[in-house]
């Protein structure tokens, strides 16, 4: 191990392994061993100072199988550290920069960054003003977001959040915003998904995947979330505005847990480490809006937890409510009724999505908000099976367009101004008097349109953008909504 | 080796274990690396013969086993007074708002005994905050301490703001300057507290106002301290400068909770809840320094997180015995629509009391809480026959809660943006009145829709 | 700091390496057994017949002036305990060393240490033949290589260009 002897030769410490676990090792002698300083392993595995005691220091090994007692280490004098570089776009990469494939020659990039940095302090943060478009529309016209927010992912499994993360990372990265995806304790399955989407979409060399899969060592797996933001803020130096995503933080507890409890550290509430709020907070507000020599740019971070039979009163549940700025809320009861997203607006959360919309987009919030939660009333009071007026009958009609509107596919993200221009299209009324079925197929018809059919994007750009409010939006459609539609070729 | 040199025995997180040979610290005492004096910690508890736990305040990457240490024999000092106002301050006093040094000649130690007073303030009064729910059932007292509990994501922040905003910017206009406020934001988002600043200044009470941040992705030594320097600061106005102080905490949780990661690191028993069993006292130390004599007082607005909705959790109830008021909100009234999501019949105030709050605002509110107490049985009764089968006094009872409960939503200033709607403010005259009117029958003839998010009750004329 | 006042320390100045350790704490834990033979009058006696003769005196001077009745079986145990555990946290400077070497060279190597870096050291000596000469030295986790194969591999590195153009 010629690293090894260099090293030894370098610092003139060495230590020995005397006990050994899963992801861990408790060495003896080096002397001047610091908290968090790499070391080197004779038999060539690295590993993390954590604790450093009298006697002996606690060393969180990146390796599977526990370290042989005896086995020499040294020191590295040198923090845990990422490359970073532009060369990472397009790659799935490990949580210390090296390709997953391991076959492929990859030349590391030249800058290497600590992956465990203070978050930039209150005189950096500004405030969130341009808003971040996820291309859908449920969650764009009604939990809308803003570039620089950290907004939790919430859910039972399987209700739909990865897939909503993926139309996301689309949108987005068809905007020009650096996309980093990090894959806490992920099977490799789940990641070759995503791995296909983003190709099969076309965006991958936007796109960084870095995965830290379920067969990796504990340790690999609870650095992973610092090296990708570590990465997100190499992009954000540079200018880019970023969007990162983190698939799943109660894996990440789950795993960090485990280290603590073998590493003998009392448990504080359900077991977990005392420090799990501050090990999450100190990663989630390295993202945000930053004010830099080169302009604002943004971080913005989308984080996964799941829960349980819907509960998000769990601990780790409100530790990151309580650090983000706000839950979209994936409800498995909605899920189970077929609604795709199954996202419930009202118990979903934007703290400051809202400032950044125009007007127009924000009187339509305001009108479609209180139209949903008027309609929920009169649902459950229709129940009792009481009579219904022809305006309750409104109201359920028009509610049913309204989900069928909302109904999206992973397949497919709207732009915002098609969204708005659909949306005016049905509150004015243009599919009264047909079934939510055709409403759907119409849809689709003008959706596949769009995609192709430039002079229609830029009818409907034109419609939208002018508009002051909901008001003079319906107006415009009302003169020249059926004419677009006709000369895009669409039949309604 | 000298033998008056200190060195480190053990490195566990924040916490730093180190071994005094000659010249045993004080408690409190800063010391630092002998070859950085940037690199400080502070003297915290012994841990064995000639041994001590000191908390680490900032970074620990540069200790190791040995290193030698230096002891100022000073304890960590805050600069204090007039330049103070208007600047963010970390737990040193250092300026983290980009505008320069602090100039100023007085530091106070940020631990002090708190002062006994043997003469307590003798008149009590309420100190209205125009936000009709607080003011009706769970008043503040001036000189006296408010909690605002609640779980994540319910609306302690945006409430707390927004009491700054009515109680700083309103007071400013009428009492002129007598007030300064003293902001701890103790373990919250660096965004909230970039915000607050942006807010202040813009309202103009920037210039009376002293803000200290410890955020939540600091260390736990940071977060513990933070409080400390800000309760000096609010002392010294109280007692130097002779001025009425308003003291707002943004969250008390964080620092039990950073407390309690300091200690496990201490190997400390943990207690009840997996809390530190000095919680109680570190509540006490904190609290009982924000006292008010006859010349000035302070008056405290807390925000509490529940950690899991849980608010019987240990680290909760510590902090009960020392507030006058505690404002409860809640995640189902929250779900429902209605902000501020206060839940009315857990929230309780000592100065709801005649003496206090005078003979019309107390029998108002007793008898509104009586109102609203007896809708939540008949809530049960009509979700399942249906409000038509309730008695005719029941229904009218039924349909009066419900009015008073979304008269009691209300539009805040600081969440114009979000919401799109204006903020407003509510005298509490207008509210006992108002409440009165709807009690009283006035309003029976309109829907309950009509009382939302109003400011005075006579809006609901307008719509 | 080095406690002149432990009787365990005198001890410690008389043991070279940790091989001598190991025997001397063997050596206690043989007599130690025997004790329970033996009644409380012949403890002395039985310790000059059981162990060699420079042990036993050492371990009659270290109870004497560690205060201990040596009637009371209790008391020795406890203190012969005390020993052996000032024995085994002992700290060690280990060598590797090219060639083994004779308990002579040892002792000599021993008495050069404890002069050097402390009295109440252990030498552990360990056989490397790769390092051709000289020693490597490990003490409290500090490493230092003075072994003639490094001095070649410095040399060499360092020559390499030359080396590699005279090969050429």
């Amino acid at each position: 191990m010629n690293t090894f002897a260099n090293l030894l030769e370098k610092t003139k410490e060495i230590g020995f392994t005397t006990r050994s676990l899963e992801s861990m090792a408790y060495v003896s002698g080096l002397p001047g061993l610091k908290p968090g300083e790499l070391v080197q392993f004779e038999t060539g595995e690295v590993g993390q100072a954590a604790y450093i005691e009298e006697d002996d220091a606690e060393i969180l090994v990146f390796a599977k199988l526990p370290i042989k007692i005896g086995t020499r280490v040294t020191r590295t004098t040198e923090v845990t550290t990422l490359p970073v570089g532009a060369e990472y776009l397009g790659q799935l990469i490990d949580p210390f920069g090296n390709l997953l494939d391991k076959l492929r020659p990859f030349k590391l990039p030249e800058e290497k960054r600590p992956i465990d940095v203070e978050p930039a302090g209150i005189a950096m943060r500004r405030k969130i003003t341009k808003s971040l478009e996820t291309g859908v529309s449920l969650v764009d016209m009604l939990i809308p977001l803003g570039q620089g927010q950290r907004e939790l992912v919430i859910g039972d499994r399987k209700t739909g959040k990865t897939n909503f993360l993926l139309q996301t990372i689309y949108t987005q990265a068809r905007k020009g915003v650096i996309c980093i995806y990090a894959a806490i304790g992920k099977k490799k399955f789940d990641v070759k998904q995503a791995e296909e989407y983003f190709r099969k979409k076309e965006i991958m060399d936007q796109v960084v995947i870095m995965a830290a899969l379920a067969d990796d060592p504990l340790s690999t797996i609870y650095i992973s979330p610092f090296a990708a933001m570590t990465l997100a803020e190499y992009f954000k130096d540079r200018g880019n505005d970023v969007l990162i995503v983190m698939d799943d933080l109660n894996t990440h507890a789950k795993f960090y847990r485990e280290i603590s409890l073998l590493g003998k550290r009392f448990p504080g509430r359900n077991a977990y480490p005392a420090d799990i709020f501050y090990t999450h907070a100190k990663l989630l507000e390295r993202a945000g809006n930053f004010g830099q020599k080169n302009g604002v740019t943004a971080i913005t971070c989308l984080p996964v937890v799941e829960t349980v039979q819907g509960d998000i009163t769990g601990y780790i549940q409100t530790n990151l409510m309580s650090m983000t700025d706000g839950h979209i809320y994936f409800d498995v009861d909605l899920f189970a009724k077929g609604r795709r997203p199954a996202v419930n607006p009202f118990l979903s959360v934007t703290r400051v999505g809202r400032q950044t919309q125009n007007n127009l987009r924000r009187t339509i919030n305001r009108e479609l908000t209180s139209f949903l939660t008027l309609r929920e009333r009169i649902e459950n009071f229709a129940h009792f099976g009481a009579e219904t007026s022809t305006t309750v009958k409104n109201t359920l009609l028009t509610g049913d367009q309204i989900t069928a509107f909302f109904d999206q596919t992973s397949e497919v993200v709207l732009e915002i101004n098609l969204q708005i221009f659909l949306f005016a299209l049905i509150w004015f009324g243009i599919w009264r008097t047909k079934t939510p079925d055709q409403l759907k197929q119409d849809l689709t018809n003008i959706i596949i349109a769009f995609e192709t059919k430039t002079e229609f994007q830029k009818a409907v750009a034109k419609t939208v953008e002018k508009q002051e409010s909901l008001n003079t939006l319906l107006t415009e459609i009302g003169k020249s909504g059926t004419k677009i539609l006709r000369d895009a070729g669409i039949k309604v | 080796m000298e033998i008056n040199s200190a060195k480190v025995i053990s490195i566990k997180g924040q916490v730093i274990e180190v071994q005094f040979v000659k010249n045993q610290p004080t408690i409190g005492d800063v010391v630092h690396l002998e070859n950085d004096k940037n690199v400080k910690m502070m003297v915290y508890r012994p841990s064995g013969r000639e041994r001590y736990y000191c908390l680490a305040l900032g970074g620990t990457s540069s200790l190791f086993r040995g290193a030698k240490i230096i002891n100022t024999g000073k304890s960590i000092a805050t600069p204090v007074g007039e330049k103070v106002l208007g600047r963010i301050l970390d737990l040193f006093g250092n300026p983290k708002d980009d505008k320069g040094p602090v100039k100023t000649d007085v530091a106070w130690p940020i631990f002090r005994s708190p002062v006994l007073y043997t003469d307590l303030p003798s008149h009590q009064e309420i100190l209205q905050t125009g936000i009709k729910v607080i003011d009706l059932f769970c008043p503040l007292l001036k000189g006296g301490k408010m909690g605002l509990f609640g779980g994540a994501g319910v609306g302690k922040t945006v409430l707390l703001t927004e009491i700054i905003h009515n109680v700083v910017q309103v007071t400013k206009t009428t009492e002129g300057t007598k007030n300064v406020s003293v902001f701890a934001g103790i373990g919250e988002r660096s965004r909230e507290g970039e915000e607050l600043f942006e807010s202040l200044a813009e309202g103009g009470v920037l210039p009376f106002t002293s803000l200290v941040f410890g955020t939540m992705g600091q260390n736990p030594a940071t977060r513990f301290l933070t409080g400390f320097t800000a309760l000096t600061i609010a002392e010294y106005f109280r007692d130097e400068i002779k001025k009425d102080v308003l003291f707002f905490v943004d969250n008390v949780f964080r620092y039990a909770q950073a407390g309690n990661e300091l200690s496990l690191l201490m190997n400390v028993i943990p207690s009840e809840d997996s809390y530190q069993p000095t919680l109680s006292s570190e509540m006490a130390d904190f609290h009982e320094r924000l006292v008010s004599n006859k010349q000035n007082n302070i008056t405290t607005i807390e925000a509490i997180y529940v950690p899991n909705d849980d608010i019987l959790d240990q680290g909760v109830q510590s902090i009960l015995p020392y507030l006058d008021s505690s404002l409860i909100l809640s995640r189902n009234v929250y779900q429902e629509g209605r902000l501020p999501s206060v839940d009315i019949l857990s929230s309780t105030s000592s100065a709801l009391n005649m003496e206090v709050a005078g003979i019309l605002h107390y029998t108002t509110a007793i008898k509104a809480q009586g109102i609203l107490k007896q809708a939540v049985s008949l809530d049960h009764i009509a979700s399942l026959v249906g409000e038509s089968e309730l008695s005719h006094e029941d229904q009218i009872i039924y349909r009066r809660a419900k009015i008073l409960r979304n008269y009691m939503t209300q539009s805040f200033f600081v969440a114009a943006s979000q919401t799109g709607r204006p903020g407003k403010y509510v005298p509490l005259e207008t509210t006992v009145k108002d409440v009165t009117d709807i009690l009283g029958g006035v309003y029976d003839s309109l829907s309950e829709e009509k009382f939302l998010y109003v400011g005075e009750a006579k809006e609901a004329l307008q719509s | 700091m080095e406690n002149q006042q432990d009787p365990g320390i005198a001890i410690l100045k008389t043991i070279a390496s940790t091989e001598d350790a190991s025997y001397y704490i063997e050596q206690i834990d043989r007599f130690l057994q025997s004790m329970y033979q033996t009644d409380r009058t012949s403890i002395l006696t039985v310790l000059e017949e059981m162990l060699p003769e420079n042990i036993s005196r050492d371990i009659k001077e270290y109870l004497i002036s560690s205060k201990i009745d040596v009637t009371h079986q209790e008391q020795v145990r406890y203190a012969l305990g005390t020993l052996q555990d000032t024995i085994r946290k002992a700290k060690v400077v280990s060598l590797t060393i090219a060639f083994p070497a004779s308990k002579r060279i040892v002792e000599k190597i021993a008495s050069q240490v404890k002069e050097s870096f402390g009295s109440n050291l252990l030498v552990e000596i360990s056989i490397n033949q790769e390092l051709v000469g000289g020693a490597v030295i490990i003490y409290k986790g500090n490493y230092i290589d003075l072994s003639v194969k490094r001095k070649v591999d410095i040399l060499f590195d360092a020559k390499k260009e030359e080396i590699l153009k005279f090969l050429a």
